[in-house]
C-alpha cells in the first residue's frame, strides 16, 4: 500500500470502515514514518482539543429560566396569525369595494325630483280652509 | 512499539447509555405537565451544545447565547416533535443552523468581537497558571496551554463544512446518517468532507507536535 492509498482509506479506517482493508492500513503504518505522524498528530490532537473543553457559566440555568418566561410570556399575547390577518385585510377590501359601488342619491337626481308643495283643501264650515301635501 | 489502533471511542463523559430514549420521555413528561422535565432535558445536552457551538463559531459567550437561543426554541416547538426522529439529531441541526446563521452574519459585518478578544487574554493577568500546580514545570505547563490553543485554532482555520464535520464525528461521536442530517447532505459528502478535514487538520498541527 502506497502513502496515497493509505490516505484516502484513512477516515473510513479511523472509523472501523472497511474491514478488508484494516490489515493492509496496520501494516503500512508500522513501515511508514510520514503516515504513523499524520495518525499520530489527528489522535494527538483530537486528545488536546478534548481537553480544552469550555464550560457554562454558573448562571446559565438562571438565565435561560428568565428567557423562556420572556419567550411564553410574547407567545401568550393576542397574536393574529398572517392567514387571518391576509382574510381581515380582503374582507375590508371587498367592504369597502361593495360601498363603493353601491348607487348612492346623487344632488343631480335630488333636484330632478319634484318638490312636495301643499294644497289647499276647502271646507264648508270653518276653519274653511287647511293646507294638505300633494299625493 | 507503538501499537496502531484504529479503535475510535466517545469518551464515556459524553455517551450516556441511550440519550435519546430518555429524551423522548421527558419530552412526554413535560407535555403532560412535568415542570422539571424540561430543565433535565437541557441538562443532558447543554454541555455538549456549547461546546459544539464554540467549536464551530470561536466565541464562548457567544456560543453560550446560542446554545441558550436552540433551548427556547426546542422549547416553543416541543409539541410538534417526531417522536420517531432522534432528539439530539434534532436538537444538534437547530444549533448547527444557529452557527451558520451567526457566521453569516460575521463574514457579513466582519468585527472583531471584543468578547473573543477577552476570552483569549482572560485569564493571563489573573490566574498564575503557572505555578498552580507544584508538580509540573512551568514550560511544560506553557507548552501544554500553547498546544491546546494552538488546536483550537486550528480547528476555526478549517473551512466551516470541514469544522463543522469534524466537530460532530470527532468531538461530539455522531454517526455518518446523524451527521447527513444535521448537515443536510448525503452520507456520501459527510465521508468525503470528514476524510479532507481530517487530512487537513492532520496536516495543520502536525509540524507543531513534532
Amino acid at each position: 500500500m502506497r502513502c496515497q492509498e493509505f490516505l484516502t482509506h484513512y477516515s473510513a479506517w479511523r472509523d472501523g470502515l472497511e474491514p478488508e482493508h484494516a490489515f493492509e492500513m496496520e501494516q503500512h503504518l508500522e513501515v511508514c514514518f510520514d503516515c504513523q505522524a499524520h495518525h499520530e498528530a489527528l489522535h494527538h490532537g483530537v486528545s488536546l482539543l478534548f481537553e480544552s473543553e469550555v464550560e457554562l457559566s454558573p448562571d446559565f440555568a438562571e438565565r435561560l429560566e428568565q428567557r423562556l418566561r420572556r419567550s411564553a410570556a410574547e407567545h401568550q399575547a393576542p397574536h393574529i396569525s398572517p392567514l387571518a390577518a391576509s382574510a381581515m385585510a380582503l374582507l375590508g377590501a371587498l367592504v369597502v369595494a361593495f360601498a363603493a359601488r353601491r348607487p348612492s342619491v346623487t344632488p343631480v337626481a335630488a333636484e330632478a325630483q319634484p318638490p312636495v308643495m301643499a294644497q289647499p283643501v276647502s271646507y264648508a264650515a270653518p276653519p274653511f280652509v287647511v293646507f294638505t301635501a300633494k299625493p | 512499539m507503538v501499537a496502531f489502533s484504529n479503535t475510535w471511542q466517545v469518551p464515556p463523559s459524553i455517551a450516556p447509555a441511550d440519550p435519546n430514549a430518555e429524551a423522548a420521555e421527558l419530552i412526554l413528561a413535560h407535555l403532560a405537565g412535568d415542570t422539571k422535565a424540561f430543565r433535565t432535558l437541557v441538562s443532558r445536552f447543554q454541555g455538549r451544545l456549547l461546546n459544539f457551538i464554540y467549536r464551530m463559531i470561536g466565541d464562548r459567550e457567544r456560543a453560550e447565547d446560542l446554545v441558550q437561543e436552540a433551548f427556547v426554541r426546542v422549547h416553543r416547538h416541543l409539541h410538534r416533535f417526531d417522536p420517531a426522529r432522534k432528539f439530539s439529531t434534532w436538537v444538534y441541526t437547530i444549533a448547527s443552523n444557529l452557527a451558520k446563521n451567526e457566521l453569516r452574519n460575521r463574514s457579513r459585518s466582519p468585527l472583531v468581537l471584543f468578547s473573543s478578544l477577552r476570552d483569549r487574554f482572560r485569564d493571563e493577568p489573573l490566574v498564575p497558571v503557572q505555578y498552580e500546580d507544584i508538580r509540573s514545570r512551568a514550560d511544560d505547563m506553557f507548552h501544554d496551554r500553547d498546544l491546546r490553543e494552538l488546536v483550537e485554532f486550528t480547528v476555526q482555520r478549517l473551512s466551516p463544512r470541514h469544522r463543522e464535520v469534524f466537530v460532530l464525528r470527532e468531538l461530539e461521536g455522531k454517526s455518518y446518517e446523524e451527521i447527513a442530517e444535521v448537515m443536510h447532505c448525503n452520507i456520501g459528502t459527510v465521508k468525503s468532507r470528514l476524510n479532507r478535514a481530517r487530512q487537513s487538520f492532520a496536516s495543520l498541527i502536525s509540524p507543531s507536535l513534532d
